[in-house]
């Protein structure tokens, strides 16, 4: 590098952004979405009463004016601590004031034909998670929660308590989970399956990241997945969540018989163990959680001995002679052991969980 | 903004008072807030932001008829703090942009994208809207330029 780029590069590494302009610039972007979210539910309601239309744009105006008064305050009280005169913004261009009018007549035409174009108030991405309760977040580009919507009557009471909406996502999924655990949805064997629809790869990579950690200690582990845009607009076709949705699917396709009602209304474990009884894998993704094991087992060697057992980490069927034992491995951070079945000396084991779920048994 | 916050306002005062700078800077990301297509990566996020921060600055400076506002007004009208800049840095910035400001515009925005942002000649071009070759000659004539301005 030369002596020249260096010195450039030392000037503008030492300029950061200030904080009050960062602060400033988010205060504007959540008062434009106010103003959006606003005029777009008063124009809805306007079908019936059309003079609520010409209300909405008094509104803007008064919003606008005000944050432009705010916003010459703010300047004024920078140019007195410089020790000088600021002139209004007004008077130094006209540029401003037909920014201004071009900013309302915006919001005229989305007030006036009710489009909601604005990508802050649009989702971007899609989180859903299904345990029993099927809940899907839509997170805009500035990674908050622009819309929370619940599938199921224990996702809408998750909703009521976690009361997500405007929280960035991160804080979204703990407030879930956290609200998820005291509605005693998180047991032991609990599968929580998280899908994510997201064109960007990298912030599918961010957002699985952050629901992997926010879900990888609860229940039997988290296990998240990218969905796409069609089989989230199927899901939501068809009023469920989009990891029941994709385990009713590959149920489906396998030949197993099961509706999307009887789907839709199975928790995510149920769904799991239906899969594995029937020999269908419907697991995505990547998985991380702990041991906690789950299946059946049962050992026999000459037909005198026979033991079930449910729920066991380290699950054997006890026979005379025989006895089986499962071990069961997830893709992510967890493992886990199910339970197996021995007979005659040979044993077969099966078991289940967020991560991969098969186990090889042995004597 | 967490992430482009510092690289849009360097870009915004390269070309404004913190002031205006403030405005373009609050607009630009009020912008990516409106933008609906998807990006391709972070790095095609930082393009478009710069690309529109620049743009902005530059309606900003024809609509006002002011051609690059003078370091002299821009250190007149604010303080360290103003403009973000760290106090031991502040002597260094405020030379390198009247150097800067010397050289006109362009090669001002392609030497910037080019020496500080580290784009090549192809990226600058995009985010220019500038043929290729304009845009290598620019930034070599610009180089020299400044080399000189700075000296």
């Amino acid at each position: 590098m030369s002596d020249m780029e260096k010195r450039v590069h030392d000037a503008f590494d030492a300029v950061h952004a200030p904080e009050c302009v960062k602060a400033n610039a988010l205060a504007a972007i959540e008062a434009k979405r106010a103003e959006l979210a606003a005029s777009e539910g008063r124009t809805l309601a306007s079908s019936t009463a059309p003079g609520v239309i010409d209300s909405d744009v008094a509104a803007v105006n008064v919003t606008a004016d005000v944050r432009r008064e705010e916003r010459r305050e703010h300047s004024a009280r920078k140019a007195s601590v410089a020790g000088r005169e600021r002139v209004p913004r007004e008077k130094r261009g006209g540029f401003r004031l037909l920014g201004a009018k071009i900013a309302v007549a915006a919001c005229l035409v989305l007030a006036a034909f009710g489009v909601g174009g604005f990508a802050i108030a649009t989702p971007t991405a899609y989180v859903g998670i299904d345990v029993n309760p099927s809940i899907e977040l839509g997170i805009n580009r500035f990674d908050h929660v622009v819309e929370a919507k619940a599938y199921n009557d224990d996702g809408q009471a998750v909703l009521d308590q976690a009361q997500v909406r405007g929280m960035a996502y991160a804080d979204a999924l703990a407030a879930i989970e956290s609200a998820m655990a005291d509605q005693g949805y998180l047991a032991q064997d609990s599968v929580i399956e998280v899908n994510v629809v997201c064109d960007d790869d990298n912030r599918y990579a961010s957002i699985e990241s952050t629901c992997m950690n926010c879900f990888s200690g609860s229940g039997s582990g988290a296990h998240c997945s990218r969905a796409t845009a069609d089989e989230h607009h199927e899901a939501a076709s068809c009023g469920m969540g989009l990891g029941k949705y994709r385990a009713y699917q590959a149920l489906s396709d396998a030949g197993v018989d099961i509706t999307a009602d009887e789907a839709s209304a199975m928790t995510m474990r149920e769904l799991y163990d239906l899969g594995a009884d029937a020999g269908v894998d419907i697991e995505w993704g990547c998985g991380a959680g702990h041991g906690a094991g789950h299946g059946s087992g049962k050992g026999a060697s000459d037909g005198s001995a026979d033991a079930e057992s449910v729920d066991c980490d380290d699950a054997s069927g006890a026979g005379a002679q025989g006895q089986g034992q499962g071990q069961n491995q997830g893709q992510g951070a967890g493992q886990a052991s199910g339970s197996g079945s021995g007979q005659g000396g040979q044993g077969h084991g099966q078991g289940h969980r967020s991560g991969h779920g098969m186990g090889y048994g042995h004597e | 903004m967490g992430l482009f916050g510092d690289a849009v306002w360097r870009a915004c005062i390269l070309y404004l008072p913190p002031t205006d700078a403030e405005d373009v800077f609050q607009d630009t990301f009020l912008k990516f807030a409106m933008h609906d297509a998807p990006f391709r990566g972070d790095e095609h996020v930082k393009a478009w932001l710069l690309r529109v921060a620049m743009n902005e600055c530059k309606d900003v400076l024809k609509s006002a008829r002011r051609r690059n506002a003078s370091l002299d007004e821009r250190l007149e009208s604010c303080g360290n703090e103003d403009l973000g800049v760290e106090s031991g840095s502040a002597q260094g910035l405020r030379e390198i942009l009247d150097a800067m400001d010397s050289l006109g515009d362009p090669p001002k925005t392609q030497l910037y994208l080019s020496l500080y942002e580290g784009y090549s000649a192809r990226e600058i071009s995009e985010i220019c809207d500038m043929p290729e070759g304009t845009v290598y000659s620019w930034i070599s004539r610009g180089k020299t330029r400044l080399k000189e301005a700075l000296s």
